[in-house]
């Protein structure tokens, strides 16, 4: 009798045991399906960029004066020290890839003077220069896009600008530019993966003559191109500038 | 029999409680899984490293800043350090704020980068250092790795900055710059770097950096800094003093419209003990071609 009872509640205890390891593996189970199936059919990114917005207004609010890599999961170093010094960021939603869903771009005010090192006054002349026959865009943002975050293969996903000037043209093309330099990017629409579509550069040399530079596809290496080439390289992305509602972090 | 029921109950109760820790974390483990990203790959960033395993040569000698925030074309950094010995649970350096730690050519430190020394202990270091107030100061450095330090002044978590070595990559250039590898005595193999600024008041910018483009010294040129417009005709590198180490002499020129030299300038770097570079002002030479012709 007490040896069937033993083996009755082995029994029942074995089955407990099963039931909330498998239980628990269901759960996970299950919201990894509901995720996926969201990421499908209905799912709003709008609520995963809640959290970096949300993580970008406490760091505004947050008494530390230097960025601490492991107390921030998505915010970015460049922009804690750029929204400390502002006190305020801007966010905006767009469909860059053109798969229907949004990213997230977050902003930081804008005049000259955010030019820093390669639009001093002194710089003007030189820099330019080799780019009169570009087309003229016209330019009269106030805030100026800094990271976009962006769902890709990886989950979610950032490009930033860092020491270039980010701009977002209508062709969902995404330029970035520094002196010398100019980079051309797009969010793939079916999957998500940022792509480089050309790198750009320009030398000015010693005797003031100014060399043109593509970036060879895959590869690291730049041949030089005639200017007019170059021109009509640049010109080809250069659109109307995408107009962003942004709104204030505060 | 109820007696029997009853125990295997409290045990199944009992079970349960402690095995839920485990059944969470499993949980916990199985969701990461599902749902990784990018910042997962940069949490991993958050591994702590010991000094002995790491060549102290990944610290020192490199000018670190404040990591994402320079102002004023990437000069300003709101804390800024150069170590400049480390080893045997000590480390010595100089340490700046809203500017940038920088050696000078004459050998002396500015007042507004006052020394700091410390005690190594595992990966972190605890150092003092008195500021403009005199007021003694605590700085606490922990070593990641080569690429990154995390500074704290004063016990104060709100001042923790994240640090990183100054970087070629960070200047702006006219012209293609010029990467040449010598091995120099008390440096060992190092890439002796130069191009011109990007200005139209542009000067020879002439640095030693390590294999990733991190600026190791910088050669300004002394009291009467290199002419605007001029470029580098040539770098020497000899023992010029006989004293046993590797000495830096470069001649830079102003160039006319067709690329022949006008005038030449010649800067001779005496190394110290100590590694560092002493530019010789009375050993400085101009040479002008247009005169002697």
């Amino acid at each position: 009798m007490k040896k069937k009872v033993i083996v009755q509640t082995a029994i029942m205890f074995g089955l407990a045991c099963v039931t909330i390891v498998y239980g628990t593996q269901c759960a996970a189970m299950k919201k990894m399906v509901d995720k996926v199936e969201a990421q499908g059919e209905n799912w709003d990114r709008t609520e995963e960029y809640r959290a970096v917005i949300e993580e970008y207004e406490l760091m505004l609010k947050s008494e530390n004066e230097g960025f601490i890599p492991n107390k921030w999961e998505y915010i970015y170093n460049a922009l804690f020290y750029i929204g400390k010094r502002d006190g305020i960021l801007y966010y905006a939603l767009a469909d860059l890839s053109g798969d229907g869903y949004p990213e997230l771009i977050i902003g930081r005010k804008w005049d000259t003077k955010n030019w820093g090192s390669f639009l001093c006054e002194y710089l003007s002349l030189s820099y330019r220069e080799e780019d009169v026959a570009l087309k003229t865009v016209e330019d009269t943002s106030t805030v100026r896009p800094y990271v976009v975050y962006f769902w890709g293969e990886n989950g979610m996903e950032f490009c930033t600008c860092n020491e270039y000037k980010m701009t977002i043209y209508e062709n969902r093309v995404i330029e970035l530019e520094k002196p010398y330099m100019r980079k051309y990017l797009e969010i793939q629409q079916d999957t998500g993966s940022l792509m480089c579509r050309d790198t750009l550069k320009t030398i000015r040399e010693m005797n003031n003559k100014v060399a043109f530079y593509k970036k060879e596809k895959n590869s690291d290496k730049f041949k030089e191109i005639p200017k007019k080439e170059y021109i009509e390289s640049v010109n080809n992305y250069l659109l109307d500038m995408m107009e962003l509602e942004w709104i204030a972090i505060v | 029999m109820n007696k029997i029921i009853y125990c295997c109950a409290i045990v199944f109760g009992i079970f349960t409680y402690c095995m839920q820790p485990i059944f969470i974390t499993y949980h916990q483990k199985f969701e990461q899984s599902v749902t990784g990203s990018i910042w997962d790959s940069s949490k991993e960033k958050q591994k702590t490293s010991s000094l002995d395993n790491i060549n102290e040569y990944s610290y020192q000698k490199k000018t670190w800043v404040t990591d994402g925030a320079s102002t004023h074309g990437g000069m300003i950094f709101p804390l800024s350090l150069i170590i400049t010995k480390i080893g045997d649970e000590m480390v010595e350096g100089h340490v700046t704020f809203n500017g940038m730690a920088e050696y000078n050519s004459d050998g002396i430190w500015e007042d507004s980068c006052p020394e700091f020394r410390g005690t190594v202990h595992n990966n972190k270091a605890d150092c003092m250092y008195i500021d403009k107030k005199g007021k003694l100061c605590s700085l606490e450095l922990t070593f990641y790795d080569e690429h990154w330090i995390q500074a704290m002044i004063d016990g104060d978590e709100n001042q923790s900055y994240q640090l990183r070595p100054y970087n070629v990559a960070d200047k702006y250039f006219i012209n293609e710059p010029v990467w040449v590898e010598t091995e120099l005595s008390g440096w060992g193999i190092v890439k002796l770097f130069y191009a011109n600024s990007l200005s139209n008041h542009t000067i020879p910018e002439i640095m030693l950096l390590n294999e990733e483009g991190d600026i190791l010294y910088n050669f300004k040129g002394g009291t009467y800094c290199y002419q605007s417009g001029s470029e580098v005709l040539d770098i020497i590198v000899r023992d010029m003093n006989q004293d046993g180490l590797d000495d830096i002499e470069i001649i830079t020129c102003g160039f006319d419209g067709l690329g022949k030299e006008k005038w030449c300038d010649e800067w001779y770097y005496y190394q110290r003990e100590d590694g560092m570079f002493i530019c010789d002002e009375t050993g400085f030479v101009t040479v002008n071609h247009e005169k002697e012709r």
